[in-house]
């Protein structure tokens, strides 16, 4: 009998919170998670120039820019990790031979698993940072909030075709799990989480716009971070990120096929 | 109309392997895992893939599997290609591979198989009640073992948890390898009774290696003997024994090693050639396949006196699998 996709979906669900509500250590770090990356995030960012030389470059509150970044990064960590960081674990507890096994593509489920903890970050995080920037801002930034926490979720859906790549490489690759630790901050540093790409030389700049992340956390800068941002250029981010999504996911999942069947030829899936 | 069951064709697989040579230096060397090996297994029998470890029987399982792609060569489940149609022949297999991992350590085995069930189109109370169905047939109720969290299970309750989900679906065709490796008695006995009854009741097709003569003899229909990647000798335990007929073997227990070694020396020199050395705890046992034992004896045991060797204890057998594969193979340990 072939699963379908919301079949997977409720597998995965289950999966999670079950897992999720056994796990104490797990419950306490996504409560800790918000407050620990905005500090994170505000001490990265303030290496790299003092706070002048930002308000000089960026007329934006350092606090909520930082604030927008944190809550990104977030919600696009679900999917780098869900999608590339799960076959590092399911090849450890040797589960991933049998997610092969299953009678439907691996992508599918593959796609189907970030869909529980996405969830629950992102009702998690409004719930967290909302209230915060209420008191800060007031109540049209915490409406800001709750805005771009749907476009962080939006931009990290849109992430899906790279994280499947990586994904595939990872299987392909045979134990060599490290890149993932070099790629995954080299992804997040590019989009200009840590830093603003205006700030980053131009090669980097180009690079970063092959990144649907990039355009999120523009996007979501803008909508939480200026006092009037511009509906135009936050719809343009939204766009330009859908349409990179487009391409990218049919991509992203014909390599990852493709790998998949080059890791099979030869014998590289461990059991 | 395809057959049925598997059916597999002149399969080859190299792995290509680094040697180490040093810190930094390396030799690629391409190690030929399967030599072109065809078989086929029909419904309502078990087959064993019976060889030493590097033979080739999880290579030959994660071919059928779809999780590894051959160099040449083809098999077919259910008349389904393993190379063309790998999303249809996983819709007929159930599998078993290494048995101490490959569930989620913090769920229960009832969330376990319930979470694989889904991915497998199951739903509702049909998902429940099978689940509940399944943990009974592999006795992991009666062990009070089924809400409890994998990481808690023994070797055989994760063994007889493996079997379930690939029991789950209710596959025609079962690939089970090594399913009683390492497995305390009472675990392997009740694996190898439900493989047995699924294949006579429900008429399903398995394929079952193992490393285990004994356990190959008797659970096996037909047997396949695979050493370095070729299928040596094939048929049933019955017909395989017939291939060392008219031999029977002596076996002399020995409390050294050296001794055993020694003995081996003087025989082979004195032209006997069937011969093979077996540890046993603390006994080493040298079996000598001949043709008349009883006349052989006397002169073997004189052989022994005369070189001054203590034999522990002396018996005459009948052919066993094991003496089959020696006998084809050559190998003396
Ligand atoms: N992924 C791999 N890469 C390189 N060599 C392998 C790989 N898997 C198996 N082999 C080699 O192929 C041979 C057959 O292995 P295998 O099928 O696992 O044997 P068995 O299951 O009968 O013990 C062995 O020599 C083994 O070392
Ligand atoms: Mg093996």
């Amino acid at each position: 009998m072939k699963p379908s996709f919301i079949d997977l979906v409720v597998a995965e669900f289950k999966n999670f919170f079950i897992e999720f509500l056994r796990r104490k250590s797990l419950i306490i770090a996504l409560v800790m998670y918000p407050y620990l990356l905005t500090a994170l995030i505000m001490f990265i960012g303030t290496m790299f120039g003092s706070l002048e030389y930002f308000k000089q470059k960026i007329p934006a509150d350092p606090l909520l820019f930082f604030l927008a970044s944190s809550l990104t990064l977030l919600i696009s960590l679900v999917i780098i990790d869900d999608i590339g960081a799960r076959f590092i674990w399911e090849e450890r507890m040797g589960t991933l031979p049998y997610l092969m096994l299953i009678p439907t593509s691996t992508a599918k489920l593959i796609l189907a698993s970030p869909i529980p903890r996405l969830a629950l970050t992102s009702c998690w995080v409004i719930a967290v940072l909302a209230p915060t920037a209420i008191v800060i801002k007031g109540v049209g930034a915490g409406l800001a909030v709750v805005l771009t926490c749907l476009i962080a979720t939006l931009g990290a859906l849109c992430f899906v075709g790279l994280a499947l790549i990586i994904g595939g490489l990872l299987i392909l690759s045979r134990g060599e799990w490290s890149i993932y630790w070099v790629i995954r901050p080299l992804i997040l540093f590019i989009s200009g989480i840590f830093y603003p790409t205006a700030l980053m030389p131009i090669w980097l700049r180009i690079l970063s716009m092959t990144l649907p992340l990039s355009y999120a956390i523009e996007a979501s800068r803008m909508l939480i971070a200026f006092e009037n941002p511009e509906m135009r250029l936050i719809l343009i981010n939204v766009t330009l990120m859908t349409a990179l999504a487009i391409l990218y996911t049919p991509l992203g999942l014909k390599t990852y096929a493709y790998l998949e069947v080059r890791t099979k030829k030869l014998g590289g899936l461990r059991i | 109309m395809a057959k049925k069951g598997i059916e597999v064709r002149e399969l080859v697989k190299r792995y290509s392997t680094k040697i180490r040579k040093g810190f930094l230096r390396s030799e690629t060397k391409v190690i030929e895992a399967l030599r072109g090996i065809s078989f086929d297994v029909h419904h309502g029998e078990v087959v064993g893939l019976l060889g030493p470890n590097g033979a080739g029987k999880t290579t030959t399982i994660k071919i059928l599997a779809t999780l590894l792609l051959p160099d040449s060569g083809d098999a077919f489940i259910e008349g389904y290609s393993v190379v063309k149609e790998p999303h249809k022949v996983r819709e007929c297999i159930g599998v078993m591979l290494t048995v101490e991992k490959g569930f989620y350590p913090m769920l229960t085995g009832k969330e376990n198989l319930e979470y694989f069930g889904r991915l497998y189109g199951l739903k509702g109370n049909y998902l429940k009640k099978r689940v509940e169905e399944i943990l009974d047939l592999v006795g992991l109720k009666e062990l009070g073992a089924a809400d409890r969290i994998y990481e808690e299970y023994s070797l055989g309750m994760r063994a007889r948890l493996s079997l379930a989900r690939a029991l789950l679906p209710n596959p025609p065709i079962l690939l089970l390898d090594e399913p009683t490796l390492g497995l305390d008695p009472p675990s392997a006995r009740r694996i190898r009774e439900l493989v047995k009854n699924l294949v006579r009741k429900d008429g399903k097709a398995v394929l079952y290696t193992t490393h285990n003569m004994f356990e190959a003899e008797i659970i096996c229909d037909r047997i396949l003997l695979i050493d370095k990647g070729v299928i040596i000798a094939s048929g049933t335990p019955a017909e395989l024994k017939k291939l060392v007929r008219g031999f029977r073997a002596i076996v002399l227990k020995l409390r050294e090693e050296v001794i055993a070694n020694k003995l081996i020396k003087i025989l082979n020199t004195s032209g006997y050639e069937k011969i093979s050395k077996i540890k046993e705890g603390e006994l080493v046992n040298v079996k000598i396949l001949v043709e008349d034992p009883e006349r052989e004896l006397t002169t073997i045991l004189k052989l022994a006196t005369s070189h001054g060797l203590e034999i522990d204890y002396i018996a005459i057998q009948e052919p066993s699998l094991e003496d089959v594969f020696i006998e084809l193979t050559g190998a003396k340990e």
